[in-house]
């Protein structure tokens, strides 16, 4: 329903995976979370329509989005995982270097931060070849990209996540996870969605470096130091990849993920006239 | 018939209702000496006169209606003899066993003394050989249904206040207040709306979801009391709190008797009855010849029924549990167990009475089965559906949006037992069923039949509920509200969308016209014929051949001339 359903090819996934058209997915009677967030879910000003049903990744945002007097939430499971069922790996390559995240601003806010220094620590930190991935709102801004280009890093981005149902990159997801197959590591300078995907694709995390900071960041939820508090086992150069399993499949949602036919029910997708 | 003996305080024209109690019935049997001299005080249904009379041959009956005495009369000849009359009035020598089953509510006339409870038990035990058997029954004034009942005081009770009996201060309310009251030391059961009798005791360490609290639930629910809220949530919270046996709807106190079980509990005409042993109940079924039918598709088996049940709580209160603690992983883990748990049987499946037994589970009590045996599948569709109703129809916390409710959801947690989904069929008319109704169909007539049976009252509905259900339609109200806005922003960002895709299409338009223009301008030019000829010129490979045939050409030209 809401276009930010159709972020980053969420909805086509999960209608594929229901067994409808990916690229027309249906109308989503309802919000799906576009990505993992210390909140409930969303953004501290999403605006959500009365009585609108909410669908999250995992059970905390519930309880989050509870305690701020909201109903009607189900969890899902993020559409990663669906998509990770979706496209089994055939044969799978050997890994190798790092995919490593900048936080990314976003349409409304761009990042501020030292680039060179957190150059200097990714070199010092990671054994092999670096893969540098940018948002697309960072990735278009030369000033930011040339920093890790000439460091030598081979610099990519996934696409855009589109507004309105425009310029949406469907296979935005499909080239996330390929390049984090192809990845032995991957890393950023917060835990963020990135990070949780690349443990649930089989890569061994780490969180480290300048977190950096975002133009109109609204602090409501607790920031960097609450996910300290909450997630010291997804920090760090050298993490506990059992427990970052653990987190993850938590945090994802692993255990809320249901068959093709309950989410057709969920999402009001049955077939109709 | 017998003649009927009249005393001082008789009712007339007057008629007590007495209802038949077949739990209480199977008490008596256990309860009443042999042989004995017997009074039978207050109006009783004839089916536990009958069992009186089978215990006794000298048996006596004070009733205060003298038409009912008559009748009384009329029906049992000369084994019974019938005394119409209050109990004040009621001048004999003393009884080796008295059956007020009825309590002492219905002993005196509207001619009689005011006597409080006390003073009518006081009359009672005046009647009592020393070591008489006596059964006696107290309505409980803090009963769940009295607390519970959306009447007014000055409308709950009948023509037969003439005097407030329910506020006598003298009256028991308590378990501890009864055994203190009466002058002899007594065993005392709770009832349940008499169609369930749990010893005190063994009532007080029930807890939610264990057998005596599942049939205290059951019998409060066939009880047609207008509520403000439904039941069974107060029978559990009483329950949690070591309460259950200090909310029934009254209690009865049995006085001399031998051994007696610790549960009797009406099921159909049928009593259950059950012991408590080290890991659960040893069970047995008395008073209805076997198989009965009840003129629905559903029989009556006692034989099904096992004669041990273990002790754990029923997999509905488990799955309400975690259907209110939204934590669907463990609910759909529960239900893929139930699932594999499950086989074809005649019996009808509902998880208000399968029991969580260790890491697997147990049939309860229920001994109601279809003639032939039914599909695994059915039976689960059965249980779902039973436990659908269950759940929506007492307002519990899930976590299922509204339009799922009903045979999808109840295929969905199909789905979570193993069952295949239908296939999707394309809906003909807005109002086309989904396939989920053809697959639940057969299963939601069993629960439905089931449901008959039980006599689960559903003609009454609570304040509570039809509260919730006025809410439910404002708030359907305000989110289809909501939806209809969503539904408006949605079509503002597809508009958006397509205003973006237009101004694009514009400018692709514009572009190709600038372009075809050029394009024309370019063709007319001298030019573009120049260029024309040089790339004819430049397509040819073999120049002298073509040269040769152009001088052939005008070499032919020439000499038409």
């Amino acid at each position: 329903m809401h276009h930010h359903n159709h972020y980053y090819g969420q909805a086509h996934i999960l209608a594929r995976y229901a067994g409808f058209d990916f690229d027309h997915p249906p109308r989503l009677r309802g919000y799906l979370q576009h990505g993992w967030n210390i909140g409930c879910g969303w953004n501290p000003v999403h605006e959500f329509y009365d009585g609108a049903w909410r669908f999250t990744w995992s059970d905390a945002p519930r309880r989050r989005g509870h305690a701020l007097g909201r109903r009607n939430y189900h969890s899902v499971g993020a559409p990663f995982l669906y998509l990770l069922e979706l496209e089994q790996e055939a044969e799978p390559v050997e890994r190798e270097g790092t995919l490593w995240f900048l936080f990314h601003g976003w349409e409304g806010g761009k990042i501020q931060g030292d680039h060179r220094r957190l150059i200097d620590e990714i070199r010092e930190t990671e054994p092999g070849p670096v893969t540098f991935s940018l948002y697309y709102t960072e990735y278009d801004r030369p000033e930011v990209r040339g920093f890790y280009e000439d460091a030598g890093f081979r610099v990519v981005s996934f696409g855009r996540r589109g507004f309105s149902y425009e310029g949406t990159d469907r296979r935005f997801l499909f080239k996330q996870l390929a390049e984090l197959r192809k990845h032995k590591r991957v890393a950023a300078n917060r835990l963020s969605t990135a990070i949780f995907y690349g443990v649930a694709a089989g890569c061994e995390p780490a969180v480290y470096g300048d977190p950096m900071e975002m133009e109109g960041e609204n602090p409501l939820f607790g920031g960097q130091s609450r996910i300290e508090r909450l997630w010291p086992e997804m920090l760090g150069k050298s993490i506990d990849l059992e427990a970052a399993r653990a987190t993850t499949d938590l945090e994802l949602g692993k255990p809320w993920m249901m068959p093709a036919a309950e989410l057709r029910s969920l999402f009001d997708w049955r077939e109709r006239v | 018939m017998s003649e009927v003996q009249v005393v001082r305080g008789e009712m007339q024209p007057w008629t007590d209702h007495a209802a038949a109690r077949p739990a209480l019935a199977a008490l008596l049997t256990d309860v009443l000496p042999a042989n004995r001299r017997t009074l039978i005080l207050g109006p009783h249904a004839p089916l536990l006169v009958e069992t009186v009379l089978a215990h006794s041959a000298d048996v006596t009956m004070l009733v205060r209606s003298v038409s009912d005495a008559h009748q009384l009369a009329e029906d049992f000849g000369p084994c019974l003899q019938v005394i119409a009359g209050a109990l004040d009035g009621l001048q004999t020598e003393p009884y080796d066993v008295i059956v007020a089953a009825d309590g002492l509510d219905r002993v005196l006339g509207y001619d009689s003394a005011d006597l409080s409870w006390s003073e009518r038990l006081a009359e009672l035990s005046g009647l009592a050989a020393p070591d008489a058997v006596v059964v006696l029954a107290l309505e409980n004034e803090f009963s769940l249904l009295n607390l519970l009942d959306s009447r007014p005081a000055d409308e709950r009770h009948g023509d037969d206040e003439w005097r407030p009996l329910h506020d006598d201060p003298t009256r028991p309310v308590s378990v501890d207040q009864l055994k203190a009251a009466l002058p002899w030391s007594a065993e005392v059961y709770a009832d349940f709306a008499s169609r369930a009798f749990v010893r005190a005791d063994v009532a007080a360490a029930a807890r939610p979801g264990e057998l005596p609290t599942r049939l205290a639930v059951s019998a409060l629910e066939s009880s047609d009391v207008p509520l403000l809220s439904p039941a069974a949530e107060g029978v559990d919270s009483a329950a949690r709190a070591g309460l259950l046996g200090s909310i029934p709807t009254g209690w009865l106190a049995v006085v001399g008797a031998g051994t007696t079980h610790d549960v009797y509990a009406q099921i159909a005409q049928a009593t259950l009855t059950a012991d408590q042993n080290l890991t659960g109940w040893d069970t047995s079924i008395s008073g209805e010849p076997a198989a009965t039918s009840t003129g629905d598709s559903l029989s009556f088996d006692p034989s099904v029924v096992p004669s041990t049940v273990p002790s754990g709580v029923s997999v509905e209160t488990v799955l309400f549990r975690l259907a209110a603690a939204e934590d669907v992983p463990a609910f759909r883990k529960l239900a893929a167990e139930l699932g594999e748990w499950v086989t074809t049987s005649r019996v009808v499946l509902r998880w208000d009475d399968v029991i969580l037994d260790g890491d697997s589970f147990a049939r309860g009590v229920s001994p109601w089965v279809t003639a032939e045996p039914v599909e695994k599948d059915d039976l689960l569709t059965a249980a779902w559906s039973r436990f659908h109703d269950r759940l929506i129809g007492q307002h519990r916390r899930h976590p299922w949006p509204p339009w799922m409710l009903g045979d999808d959801l109840i295929s969905a947690w199909l789905g979570m037992s193993g069952v295949e989904p239908p296939e999707q069929t394309q809906a003909t008319s807005p109002d086309a069923l989904p396939a989920s109704a053809e697959q639940v169909a057969y299963g939601k007539g069993l629960a439905g039949a089931l449901a008959a049976v039980l006599e689960t009252t559903a003609t009454t509905v609570d304040v509570r509920s039809a509260l919730a259900e006025a809410e439910e339609a404002k708030q359907q109200l305000f989110e289809l509200k909501g939806h209809i806005y969503g539904l408006e922003r949605t079509l503002g960002f597809r508009n958006k969308a397509l205003k973006t895709r237009e101004n694009r299409i514009r400018e692709l338009r514009g572009q190709l016209q600038r372009l075809t223009a050029d394009h024309e301008r370019i063709r007319g030019s001298r030019t573009y014929a120049v260029s024309r000829v040089i790339f004819h010129a430049a397509q040819v490979r073999k120049p002298k051949v073509v040269a040769r045939k152009l001088a052939r050409t005008v070499d032919r030209r020439i000499r038409k001339r």
